[in-house]
């Protein structure tokens, strides 16, 4: 049995020399490292810019954001516009996908630099910015336009567009243009 | 008497798997009995959520049955429910250990629906990125397969060399796993300015130090050698019979790569080898992945000289709706081949969304390897197969 444990010497060698060399770990509470420029944390709004147009809302697939909307006449010039009185983020539900940050038309949904989430409570996770409480535990339902009454004809209303999905898809979707 | 016993048991053992265990008249004739063990889901030697029932000839496996779906999530239900772009943050948290090609599979199957253009520029990024996410699992990959053996050096040095590269990835898409960063038509965004040195640096840093820390530190470690070689053996026809891709596949001797068979993306443009190995057991399915590193740095470099300037997002529309068909996207995962069937039935919402996953296909490969095995061997073998919890369950 020529050169048994050899093998192991070596390794122990390497080991051995990583000993001695820089320490790679570093103690994080203590001790935080620069974030990079996209690094996605906790989200925030800035209220002033909102234009309270529920696209984040729309689009976020957790139901994280909640919207309460009024109309208010806010910059002065006499027309009433869309305006956010409550806005709520749910950090309990969200998975920090920037769906919504991408989507906004005024920037004024972005990620923070924030990512130590942390309560006793779920309901402490869900961060209120709006003057107006919003309840995040109810799944946000936008408000239905005129738009749905038109989309129904191209198979996208409510009714028609789940009721082809149980026959074989090749007809579906003429049957829902259809109707 | 106890020879005797041996004797006639080890008979019972060179059978094919299924008849090992149908075998009752060795067992009656001396009053022998198997015991029935369960090891896992909670084994802190396990990989992830899996529970495999095992049957025991004193401390011989001849029965070995994975039982999955303790960490099943309805990722397929769930994708039929929301829009096209919002299931691609979901299928990163498949297979957690190569989120990239995830991405890149499902996005090849929409695209392949949609028909929409790719930018060059972004291919490269997405190619980049995935050979990155290869070399940060196939390194963790051998780390765990030491732990496993009871080696505690190794996960240490490959863990560092994984945290180096989230590190880049965080730079490039803004977050360490969870990237969400190959999109529909291309990637989210262009590579910040410094970022190409910084990965170039990287990667010859990690070249220059490969063979010391995973090479020359394992390979010709005696114990390593007497726990792994000749360990879950497995010929090329069953291993061809069972589905098995990737590495475990590869190290048969089986010369199969999605990469180079079923090119997509720039794969054609690029130069790399496919690895194999003819031992077909737990040590070769090690070189395979060590030298499946240093082809992924070759790759690396490649994309960095070739990679050209121009857009990275292709025009998809304002909305991606696709005309109802069907598309269908593959990729070489670092655990084999990754595949994602889309079905559009003209709507927003995707009508079904099927994957194909490396972890849960190869997993059938124990139950032939693992009965006539004794127990403490069957850990490298779960090293061989390299399985992610979510890949598996979905």
């Amino acid at each position: 049995m020529p050169q048994v444990g050899q093998g192991i010497l070596k390794g122990m060698g390497i080991t051995l020399k990583h000993l001695f060399g820089k320490k790679i770990t570093r103690m994080y509470p203590e001790y935080k490292r620069d974030l990079p420029e996209r690094s996605r944390g906790m989200l925030t709004v800035d209220m002033d810019r909102c234009i309270a147009c529920l696209q984040c809302m729309r689009i976020c697939p957790d139901h994280c954001i909640s919207i309460e909307q009024t109309k208010r006449d806010a910059d002065g010039s006499g027309k009433p516009k869309p305006y956010a009185i409550g806005f709520v983020i749910d950090d309990s539900r969200c998975m920090y996908c920037s769906l919504c940050v991408e989507v906004c038309p005024v920037n004024c949904i972005y990620h923070t630099e924030e990512f130590e989430a942390q309560a006793y409570n779920r309901l402490e996770l869900a961060r209120q910015f709006g003057e107006r409480p919003v309840d995040p535990t109810i799944d946000p339902k936008p408000p239905v336009k005129k738009k749905p009454k038109k989309a129904a004809a191209s198979a996208d209303g409510d009714a028609p567009k789940r009721a082809p999905k149980k026959v074989p898809p090749k007809k579906a979707p003429k049957e829902g243009a259809a109707a | 008497m106890l020879s005797e016993e041996r004797r006639v048991e080890e008979s019972a053992l060179t059978q094919p798997a299924s008849g090992r265990l149908a075998n009752p008249d060795v067992r009656d004739e001396f009053g022998l009995e198997t015991l029935d063990m369960n090891m896992g889901p909670q084994h802190p030697a396990m990989h992830g959520l899996l529970r495999l029932i095992l049957e025991l000839d004193g401390e011989t496996v001849v029965r070995c049955d994975p039982v999955m779906g303790y960490l099943h999530r309805c990722q397929e239900k769930i994708a039929e429910n929301r829009m096209y772009p919002a299931v691609i943050p979901l299928t990163d948290r498949l297979d957690y250990f190569a989120n990239m090609h995830n991405e890149h599979g499902y996005v090849l199957a929409v695209e392949d629906v949609l028909g929409v253009e790719v930018p060059p520029r972004a291919e490269y990024i997405r190619v980049l990125m995935c050979e990155l996410m290869r070399l940060a699992s196939h390194i963790p990959s051998v780390g765990f397969l030491m732990l496993e053996l009871g080696a505690f050096t190794p996960i240490l040095y490959s863990f560092r060399e994984r945290e180096r590269i989230q590190s880049i990835f965080e730079a490039v898409t803004g977050a360490r796993m969870m990237f969400h960063y190959i999109r529909i038509g291309g990637v989210k965004a262009d590579l910040p300015e410094d970022i190409p040195q910084k990965i170039w640096d990287y990667v010859e840093t990690l070249e220059a130090n490969f063979q010391r820390d995973f090479v020359d530190l394992i390979q010709g470690n005696e114990i390593f050698i007497s726990r792994t070689r000749g360990v879950g053996k497995m010929t090329q026809e069953k291993a061809l019979e069972m589905g098995v891709t990737g590495p475990a596949l590869r190290c048969t001797g089986v010369d199969f790569d999605i990469r180079r068979d079923y090119p997509y993306s720039i794969y054609p443009e690029l130069e790399f080898d496919v690895i194999t190995d003819t031992a077909g057991d737990v040590e070769a399915s090690y070189r395979v992945r060590i030298a499946e590193c240093l082809q992924s740095i070759r790759l690396i470099k490649q994309c960095l000289e070739k990679m050209p300037e121009g857009e990275v997002l292709g025009d998809t529309g304002r909305r991606i709706r696709p005309a109802e068909g069907e598309g269908f996207g593959r990729v070489e995962s670092p655990r084999g081949e990754y595949a994602v069937h889309v079905v559009s039935d003209g709507t927003d919402t995707p009508y079904r969304v099927h994957y194909r996953d490396p972890s849960f296909c190869n997993m059938q490969l124990l139950q032939e390897v693992v009965p006539g095995h004794y127990l403490p061997d069957i850990m490298p073998i779960m090293g061989l197969v390299d399985p992610v919890s979510g890949g598996w369950d979905k």
